[in-house]
């Protein structure tokens, strides 16, 4: 049942571009960045019980280092998107290095500490940067927004799919194990700081690859894209979607993606009323609202299915 | 040889051990007694690294452990459980077996599923090996932390109250166990509040009154020591 | 003479900072959480004081600005209460597994409501808010601004009170008696649940007085909580999470990071950018060197 509703979903998917063109394109365009984002924060924050306030940061971190590469240094895009990956990595390991010894919210606490940092950075390094009014970047394969959006849709599979496989491997036993009881994990041999920190690392690299595609999609890079705020969507939509899951959170961006679209005439409040309804997801279902729909509908038509037994009666 | 050498731990103003010293060597079976809040657990979780001692030192075979995490503890051939058991509740019996094999590269896959196998039969929870641990009662819980422990080949055993909670037939069957262990070569320290069962089976007795040490000896001495009986009775006859 | 009026007004500032951070230290002894939103209160604290002030000297009613103050201390106090009862006591009371996320998402997403709500409300624009007291002080050569003093004068009081309440009356002892053991508090018949609501109000009617302080002085928009807050987070990991003389040290210790610091940047538009930035690099050099800080416990479980 799952399987034959991931293939729908897939098609669908796929058959988009047909559907729709020019503007909406765009928009499930940006819908995918974000679903790669909010998929990935995620598996940190739902499966490892990591919260990381960076994660909008990083996904900046791929973005500039793939977009000076290209301008600067001439470097393939592809290449540079790989290497913004890199760097968004390396951030992670530094900033996990430092806190992820200890327990609490001191990553939290850090991260939230780097991402307003790194944002002042990219605005005050006007030379490097062009500061608030960003970076102009080269387009990826020309700006054909059809081909953007079916590597956008790759990384999205791709993202999703290694995530999924990185949880069911021993690395995902361990997280798992990790998550229900620290120190009963600890002394049975697993290093704890260290796969939590790898777990970080993969999450933080999957950030700065969809800062690369962002980068290349929009062709500007402003320091918006490491803002608190856009960090509070990324959120709002994980937590929508159903921080547990992976699919449910990228579900999850993609809808309220274009639910943004849908309240244009109310721009201004959009995060204001994200905010409120995360608010309200977190008191009342804090597993998320897909999941929770779900649920209804397998109940729905389990209802159902025993009903027509009974007529078979 | 484990050794401890005035092992003090303090949580704030209070001091849980006031520099223990002890030795254990390989092969023994000891128990560590003392009456509620006398230290036991808190020195055993020294030893496996969830506390850093405040000060003292704590050497396996000479070599300093007591700044070690409790992962590299493990991996040195320290395994415990705990009074309060610690499985994962939500992975299946399996699963919760594998999970110490796997930190440690000793077996290959089949050989890890032979071990686990040999280790639930041992314990005679085979029949649940695919069900998740949270469906155990708390005594086969015990038992799955001590097979857990045992996937992997422990020189020292710390064991927290494996009695506890445990049905009396299971505890017949584990005390039966446990001596197996110990005449395979394992050093087992057992830390517990049924007499009967540690008089029966230790060969040496350790025990512990607010964070010090009482007397360490064979257990029919310990059995005649005032002090010991001053101890459970809290201090009323102490001099 | 520079030497000086920098270390003047590192003190000042100081003054302020250790405000914001003891309410912030204060909510995670109690309720053992760091409160995200706790930005977002000073925000809100600098708009109720920035509405009241300009509306008693606009109306010329003769109410003294003091009073603005204290009303809008008030009302982030109420604001706090509430706030407790509605997101946070019911994943206290029902022992919610993972309340560590649960806390640090909620009280985020809070942050991130109030902030976007300021926004198409108030306008993203700067405002000036009207200072207490708006002459200037002359020590010799020394000249300092009379809102800057006055915020520190009034700062300085309400930290006196705070440790006066805390160490000399009965409810002040049981919210320590929380922090330290809720277990043993609630045994000894005090109410976990409303120091926790108590804790919480204060704590965040202390971001919000300080906004209120800090309005006239710098200026109130909807994110002007944002690096405030961020400096509490380094002065509260700096001091020792929950620990007050921590607190109240660090404080210092950042004001004079970031005064004196600046100075060691040569280009002034990059120093005045950065001066937020100082924060990080103390954060980082605590987490490497001390990171249970300055005068946390020492206790750190693997």
């Amino acid at each position: 049942m799952r399987r034959f509703f991931l293939g729908v979903l897939l098609l669908l998917a796929a058959a988009l571009p047909f559907i729709f063109q020019g503007y909406w394109l765009y928009v499930a365009i940006v819908g995918l960045y974000y679903a790669v984002l909010a998929s990935s924060w995620a598996m940190l924050a739902g499966q490892v019980g990591i919260i990381s306030f960076a994660h909008a940061a990083f996904a900046a971190v791929g973005a500039y280092t793939s977009a000076m590469l290209v301008i600067y240094l001439n470097f393939p895009i592809p290449l540079a998107m790989v290497a913004g990956s890199g760097a968004a990595a390396v951030f992670g390991l530094a900033i996990g290095a430092l806190t992820l010894k200890m327990r609490g919210p001191y990553l939290a606490l850090t991260t939230l500490a780097f991402s307003e940092i790194f944002r002042i950075f990219l605005t005050a390094e006007y030379e490097l940067t062009r500061g608030s009014y960003g970076l102009k970047v080269p387009l990826m394969l020309d700006g054909n927004k059809t081909w953007c959006y079916y590597i956008g849709l790759l990384l999205l599979v791709a993202t999703v799919t290694t995530l999924s496989l990185v949880l069911r491997s021993k690395l995902g036993l361990f997280l798992l194990a990790m998550r229900e009881d620290e120190d009963g994990a600890a002394t049975r041999g697993v290093n704890t700081v260290y796969y939590r920190l790898c777990a970080f690392v993969i999450t933080s690299a999957c950030a700065g690859l969809a800062g690369g595609f962002y980068a290349h999609v929009i062709g500007l890079v402003s320091p918006r894209i490491s803002t608190i705020s856009e960090m509070g969507l990324i959120l709002a939509m994980s937590v929508f979607g159903g921080l547990e899951s992976l699919m449910g959170s990228a579900l999850g961006a993609l809808a309220l993606q274009s639910l943004t679209e849908y309240l244009r005439a109310f721009e201004e409040w959009r995060l204001a009323i994200f905010g409120g309804l995360v608010l309200l997801i977190l008191k009342f279902t804090p597993q998320g609202l897909l999941p929770r729909l779900s649920e209804l509908l397998d109940t729905c038509r389990q209802r159902k299915s025993n009903m027509l037994k009974d007529e078979h009666r | 040889m484990l050794e401890l050498k005035n092992v003090v731990k303090n949580f704030g103003g209070l001091q849980a051990l006031s520099g223990v010293s002890v030795r254990f060597a390989m092969g023994e079976f000891v128990g560590l007694i003392g009456p509620n809040g006398s230290g036991k657990t808190t020195l055993l979780s020294c030893i496996s690294g969830l506390y850093r001692p405040s000060e003292g030192s704590i050497q396996l075979d000479g070599r300093e452990i007591s700044r070690l995490g409790p992962h590299r503890i493990y991996r040195c051939g320290i395994g415990r459980t705990f009074q309060i058991s610690k499985v994962f509740a939500r992975l299946t019996v399996l699963q919760n077996l594998y999970i110490p094999a796997m930190t440690v590269a000793e077996l290959d896959r089949t050989g890890m599923q032979q071990r686990a196998v040999e280790i639930l039969r041992a314990l005679k929870l085979d029949q649940l090996a695919e069900a998740p641990a949270e469906r155990l009662s708390g005594g086969q819980r015990k038992l799955l932390e001590i097979g857990m422990v045992m996937m992997n080949t422990p020189r020292f055993l710390l064991l927290d109250e494996p009695f506890g909670g445990v049905h009396p037939v299971l505890k017949n069957q584990l005390e039966e166990y446990l001596k197996d262990l110990h005449l395979s070569g394992k050093s087992i320290i057992l830390v517990s509040h049924e007499m009967s069962s540690v008089f029966r089976i230790c060969e040496r007795l350790v025990v512990l009154d607010r964070g010090a040490l009482v007397t360490d000896g064979p257990p029919h001495e310990v059995r005649a020591d005032q002090r010991v009986v001053n101890a459970y009775l809290g201090g009323k006859h102490a001099a | 003479m520079l030497m000086l009026a920098q270390l003047v007004n590192a003190l000042v500032i100081g003054t302020l900072y250790a405000l914001m951070s003891l309410g912030l230290s204060l909510i995670f002894g109690v309720l053992k959480l760091v409160n995200f939103a706790h930005g977002e209160s000073l925000m809100v604290g600098g708009y109720l004081y920035l509405f009241l002030a300009s509306f008693f000297l606009s109306h010329s009613c003769g109410l003294p600005l003091p009073l603005a103050l204290i009303t809008s201390m008030a009302a982030v106090f109420v604001f706090g209460l509430i706030l407790e009862r509605l997101f946070l006591r019911s994943a206290y009371e029902r022992k919610t597994a993972r309340y560590d996320e649960y806390v640090i998402l909620v009280t985020f997403t809070l942050g991130i409501f109030l902030q976007n709500l300021a926004l198409p409300l108030f306008g993203p624009y700067n405002r000036q808010a009207p200072a207490i007291f708006t002459g200037r002080i002359k020590i010799g050569d020394l000249v300092i601004a009379g809102d800057r003093i006055s915020a520190a004068v009034i700062a300085f009081l309400i930290i006196a009170l705070l440790l006066f309440f805390l160490y000399r009356t009965y409810l002040g002892k049981g919210l320590r008696a929380v922090a330290q053991n809720p277990d043993a508090a609630s045994i000894l018949g005090i109410s976990v649940a409303r120091m926790r609501g108590m804790a919480f109000g204060i704590g965040i009617s202390l971001a919000g007085v300080a906004g209120a302080l800090l309005g006239p002085i710098f200026l109130v928009n909807p994110g002007m909580g944002v690096p405030f807050a961020i400096k509490a987070f380094v002065i509260v990991v700096l001091g020792g999470m929950g620990s007050i003389k921590g607190t109240i040290i660090g404080a210092f210790i950042l004001a004079m990071v970031e005064n004196f610091g600046s100075i060691l940047l040569p280009d002034p538009t990059r120093a005045l950018a950065y001066k937020d930035a100082y924060g990080l690099l103390l954060l980082i050099l605590t987490l490497l060197f001390r990171p249970q800080g300055l005068f946390g416990e020492k206790e750190r479980r693997a």
